[in-house]
């Protein structure tokens, strides 16, 4: 299926609206032409000699035409306009959907710069394009299938010139809209460019301004910029030149010039009221064509547009794996990696070699390491977020492919290390996770991770919003949000990643006291600098270039492993307390 | 510019832009003109053929028909490629207009104090330069079609008045009724559009937040839930779509019913004048024939005039963040001479100084210490207690309520601020690398160091092991945010690139706070060097980064507690000593040892 069936596709949801818009629409051109008719009509009297009580009748008809019309072109444009609305909510509608069920490898390789030009300048495009644009083109044909019923009805040969002049029209629209084609894919590319840019700069505004780098991010955006004016000129130049047009231009001089010629000659009957009809028909249909122009343009921009959406629609996903079907039984779980391997991506390091490890239900795992050994993406796999590339993770004694999505989730909750939190209010980031938590949970979890303590004394508490637009947390602060948030969840497994160390001390311990309980009926995965943790742990993993150096208790590391020796000499060396 | 630009401000606005272009757009005027004056004549001869032909007298020859047949013939056949050259130039200069009018705002919107970026959302400012600017593209094409519509309609009513005046007269006379009926749409055009930009915004908004945080959202499985929210937002922008499309789209049918009314006027007085015989048909025709050159040009000026209202609902939001002098980040001290920081000793001194993000809410209260050149300086506390709004006060990220930071003894509100910042390292908890290669991401400070001064900070902070295991090694391509990288290692390459900027003065928030505690300290040991001479504040939880610093600043709810060495502090009673005990016992690895042998 191609964007443009999918376009169609979505608008067979709608039959009635398309319907009405299609046959509404040809029916209006066709009264649109009424008036001329009617204005060489009553001209003809005129001619003859006829005073107004002669073309009375015809002014009536007129002037109800006048409402009729009104009626029409109103409820065809406006339903063509809805009609296009709703499509488009439903395009943007549906590239959401897409995206939220692409792996978390897909979602690595997207810029969401990209992706957002994409879903709003690309839905504005193809909104133009399917009100009015495509009503403009039937419209037109339609037109020119009138212009072939009167010149046939006056000679022949002027009906000839029509087809001929027509099939001429025709083709080279269709050449000329082929030319433009890679223009307009090309300026929507830069588009995105400039989107990108735009989003990155304004996220990252305060490295910007700390290295007083504003300079590097206009002269940036200056350059696309550039590159985007340069495109869009390109297209439109070509677009001016839009010489299909030139031939109805001639076409319809010359259709006025040979029937007052004809007219002078006394020529096939053709008579005053005949050219004046010839003449006011051939100027609307000069005028309809023009309007051809821009609305190929639109059109051409809004293929180009479907099929940029369309193609992240349809997009396959090489990293998708099939949902399983087992539950995951909660309270009761062990963790196994049977020789895994993993990479991001191909041209990637392997960011895990050959691990092996079981965590037995209930245990508390540590894991340890310098930056990019691979600690955190030890926690992504046992949540699936990624598969590995060779290998097996065994949950509670089965591969963990076989589990369903939803049950991982429920009984699988992470305290990220890369803490991220949504422009929402305090509570409704805490029951992210579980939107139908009552307010008496929340306050408990947050008692918890404490945090209950700073969320009051926030101006609006719970209801008080965070992020952009909102207060801004510190790190201590978000990190224990986010532990209310998995706490909530009351997970089988809990997965910790406290790389980042936002935790001073004092809230630690607290934060230790009060999970410890927690830690103690569920098995934990924790990834820490911190040696009183490590040092309770069950089992303690060292891990340096993906691999695993060293596993065991912490008493048996600081004795036997010198990696772990030289992890912690600092810690040898801290001054001593008096007294203790 | 003040808070509310008027219509008047907003037309001088686009005006500057354009005259940026006056070449480009006197030459599209020109040539309108032009192809207006083709498109005004060539009926006319068109209506010298038809009295011709009509009148029949005896001597109207073939010649005397067939000239001004063949004159109208080439007119309209030069209109057109007029009407090319009109587009061509037309184009150029929307497209330049369109890229000023962005960079513009772009630079303006950077130009912001941070609390403007705290409170706003980047989604929404991103929908507003890409899209709304877009739309935009026209605002130098308006103003050409105001002058050539207004030329088009004198040229037109001139013409007819000198063929019949009656009739002219009686076909404007029920314009202003028109006129009236689509300027009072104009309210309600301008307040729907705003209603519909801004949903539309907020959709955009929710849209680029979900894809930021796919990643959370997937470990909570919430994939379900963000759907329902994004489509209850979908749904509400679709709603006012339906809205403001009813506000454009009603104006095409009244377009038309006037249209047909004027017809009706023009024929029943045209038939009437013609059978009293002061009119003749080839004239009546031409009035036919004009009606649209007239009628058009007025309906363009009407429909020009809304989409000078959506322009405006556009230009009115974007001047509001890009050109809003209140929210600006300047020198606020303009009168006197700034002092361009270079080459500081880096000394700093806080007085008694106030702060808070949001009024009634006080971060930092009174906050007095004084660091010597040199020396480094300690901040701990707990979370929230105002260490790194210490921080961002340095480099003058927001302005201070009272009280007073020195910089080598001058007041930080008399250096220019671009030289300050420039002298000043913060390495800042958040780290944020940009899409590009590493090495990109290194130069954003000092964009002329070499490769070699590169590896140089690289190698301080432990980074060239990895960096060089990575494919293309310093071309290695970061993703948007850094993503690709693990925490720790966008921590060193952050780090790293401030340390390129050999600032004076340096700020170390949390910087190694994702890395080992082996990694850190050998970073702590070859940073010693390149530090040295340097001021430097550090703030860390981790109490092993700060043993050896010069003294120590103990914050509590954003007051200074103690001030200190950690011997000093370790013989006090207060916070330090807490606090230090209770590091001690949860890190210690020989007060752990102790514990468990004690078991």
């Amino acid at each position: 299926m191609n964007s443009l069936k999918w376009v169609a596709r979505l608008h067979l949801r709608y039959p009635f609206k398309t319907f009405y818009v299609l046959v509404g629409g040809m029916i209006e051109i066709l009264l649109f032409l009424l008036p001329i008719s009617i204005t060489a009509n009553v001209i003809e009297i005129s001619i003859e000699g006829g005073g107004i009580a002669n073309a009375k009748g015809q002014l009536w008809f007129l002037l109800g035409l006048a409402f009729v019309q009104a009626f029409l072109y109103f409820s065809v444009s406006f339903l063509n306009e809805v009609l296009a609305h709703r499509v488009t909510t439903d395009i943007t509608q549906e590239l959401f959907e897409s995206l939220q069920y692409r792996s978390l490898t897909y979602h690595d390789s997207k810029d969401v710069g990209n992706i957002m030009a994409r879903a709003t300048g690309d839905t504005r495009t193809i909104n133009i394009a399917i009100s009015p644009a495509v009503r403009i083109i039937i419209n037109v044909t339609i037109v020119w299938i009138v212009a072939f019923i009167i010149t046939i009805s006056i000679h022949y040969i002027l009906a000839l010139i029509t087809v001929i002049v027509f099939i001429i029209f025709a083709i080279t629209t269709l050449v000329y809209s082929t030319k433009i084609l890679p223009l307009s894919v090309k300026t929507r590319e830069n588009f995105a460019e400039i989107s990108e840019v735009i989003n990155s700069s304004l996220t990252g505004v305060r490295e910007i301004k700390s290295f007083v780098a504003t300079p590097w991010s206009k002269k940036k955006l200056l350059k696309t910029a550039i590159k985007y004016q340069k495109n869009v000129i390109k297209e439109q130049t070509k677009s001016a030149w839009f010489y299909p047009i030139f031939v109805v231009t001639f076409y319809a001089a010359l259709m006025i010039v040979l029937s007052l010629y004809f007219a002078y000659m006394d020529l096939f009957d053709v008579s005053i009221k005949d050219v004046i009809l010839i003449a006011g028909f051939v100027s609307f249909l000069t005028g309809m064509s023009e309007e051809v122009q821009w609305t190929m343009w639109f059109l051409i921009r809004g293929k180009v547009s479907a099929d940029r959406i369309y193609d992240i629609v349809s997009e396959k996903d090489p990293a998708a794996f099939e949902d399983g079907v087992t539950e995951f039984e909660s309270n009761h779980a062990t963790i196994e990696f049977k020789n895994v391997s993993f990479r991001y991506k191909g041209d990637l390091p392997y960011a895990l070699r050959n691990i092996s490890f079981k965590v037995e239900d209930l245990q508390t795992i540590a894991i340890v390491g310098p930056p990019g050994s691979g600690k955190s993406t030890i926690t992504k796999l046992i949540q699936r977020l990624y598969l590995p590339t060779s290998g097996e993770i065994l949950l509670s004694g089965k591969p963990i492919s076989e589990y369903s999505n939803k049950s991982l989730r429920k009984n699988i909750t992470t305290v990220e290390q890369d803490i991220f939190l949504f422009n929402l209010s305090v509570k409704d980031n805490i029951r992210y996770g579980k939107p139908e938590a009552t307010d008496e949970e929340i306050t408990n979890v947050a008692k918890i991770a404490e945090a209950h303590d700073f969320i009051l004394e926030l101006p609006k508490k719970f209801e008080n919003l965070i992020g952009e637009g909102g207060v801004r947390l510190s790190g201590g602060q978000a990190q224990r949000l986010s532990i209310a948030r998995a706490l909530l969840l009351n997970p089988s497994i809990l997965l910790m990643d406290d790389g980042a160390s936002a935790l001073d001390a004092r809230t630690e311990v607290k934060i230790q006291k009060a999970i410890s309980e927690i830690l103690r009926t569920r098995t934990t995965v924790i990834t820490t600098h911190r040696l009183a943790i490590i040092a309770k742990a069950d089992l303690v993993i060292i891990m340096e270039d993906g691999k695993i150096v060293g596993l065991g208790s912490h008493e048996h590391l600081i004795r036997k492993n010198p990696y772990y020796r030289r992890l912690f000499d600092k810690h040898y060396e801290l001054p001593e307390l008096e007294g203790v | 510019m003040v808070d509310k630009p008027t219509d008047k401000d907003l037309l001088i606005y686009l005006w500057n832009i354009v005259r940026l272009h006056l070449k480009e757009f006197y030459l599209v005027i020109f040539l309108l003109l032009l192809n207006v004056a083709f498109g005004t004549i060539a009926p006319l001869f068109f209506r010298k053929a038809l009295d011709l032909i009509q009148t029949n007298e005896i001597s109207t020859t073939l010649k005397m028909v067939l000239t001004p047949l063949i004159a109208y013939f080439l007119l309209m056949l030069v209109k057109w490629f007029w009407e090319v050259f009109q587009n061509v130039f037309k184009a150029k200069l929307n497209a330049q207009i369109t890229k000023d009018l962005r960079v513009k705002a772009f630079n303006g919107i950077l130009e912001n104090n941070l609390t403007f970026f705290d409170n706003s959302e980047s989604g929404y400012l991103t929908s507003s330069l890409t899209n709304d600017i877009n739309e935009m593209r026209e605002a130098g094409q308006r103003f050409v079609d105001l002058f050539t519509n207004l030329f088009r309609l004198i040229v037109t009513i001139g013409i007819l008045l000198y063929f019949s005046p009656k009739l002219t007269l009686v076909s404007v006379i029920f314009l202003p009724i028109f006129f009236i009926v689509v300027f009072s749409l104009r309210k309600y055009q301008r307040r729907i559009a705003k209603v519909w930009r801004k949903n539309f915004a907020t959709v955009n908004q929710r849209f680029s937040e979900t894809m930021r945080s796919i990643a959370i959202s997937k470990s909570f499985a919430r994939e379900e839930e963000n759907i329902k929210k994004f489509t209850l937002l979908n749904e509400e922008t679709y709603k006012s779509s339906i809205k403001r499309g009813f506000a454009i789209f009603i104006i095409g049918p009244i377009n038309d019913f006037f249209r047909h009314m004027l017809l009706i006027i023009i024929l029943a007085v045209g038939t009437i004048e013609s059978f009293n015989g002061n009119l003749d048909v080839a004239t009546f025709y031409l009035f036919i024939f004009l009606m649209d050159y007239y009628y058009y040009p007025l309906l363009s000026l009407a429909r020009n005039y809304s989409r000078f209202q959506s322009l405006f609902v556009n230009l009115e939001r974007l001047l509001a963040v890009s050109e809003n002098s209140e929210i600006k980040e300047v020198n606020s001290s303009l009168n006197e001479s700034l002092k361009i920081a270079e080459k500081l000793k880096g000394e700093v001194e806080f007085k008694n100084v106030n702060f808070s993000y949001v009024e009634n809410t006080p971060v930092l209260k009174n906050i007095s210490f004084h660091i010597k050149p040199g020396q480094c300086v300690a901040l701990v506390g707990h979370t929230g207690s105002g260490k790194s709004t210490i921080a961002a006060l340095i480099p003058k990220f927001y302005i201070i309520n009272n009280g007073k930071i020195l910089i080598d003894g001058i007041d930080i509100q008399n250096y220019e601020l671009n030289s300050l910042r420039s002298v000043i390292g913060l390495v800042s908890q958040r780290v944020l690398l940009f899409k590009g290669t590493i090495r990109e991401n290194m130069l954003i400070g000092s964009e002329n160091a070499s490769d070699e001064d590169i590896w140089d900070a690289l190698d301080a902070v432990q980074a060239r092991e990895f960096i060089e295991l990575l494919p293309h090694s310093l071309d290695f391509m970061v993703t948007e945010g850094g993503k690709n990288l693990s925490v720790g290692q966008r921590q060193m390459i952050s780090y790293a690139r401030v340390l390129l900027g050999k600032p004076d003065i340096i700020i170390l928030d949390e910087a190694t706070s994702a890395v080992d505690l082996y990694t850190e300290s050998k970073i702590q040991d070859s940073t010693e060097l390149l530090l040295k001479g340097r001021t430097s504040i550090v703030i860390a939880h981790r109490l092993t980064t700060i043993l050896n610093s010069d003294f120590i600043i103990v914050l509590e709810d954003g007051e200074i507690k103690q001030v200190g060495t950690h011997k000093d502090l370790m013989e006090q009673e207060g916070p330090y000593q807490d606090m230090y005990q209770l590091y001690f016992k949860t890190q210690s690895a020989k007060y752990l040892e102790k514990i468990k042998t004690a078991m």
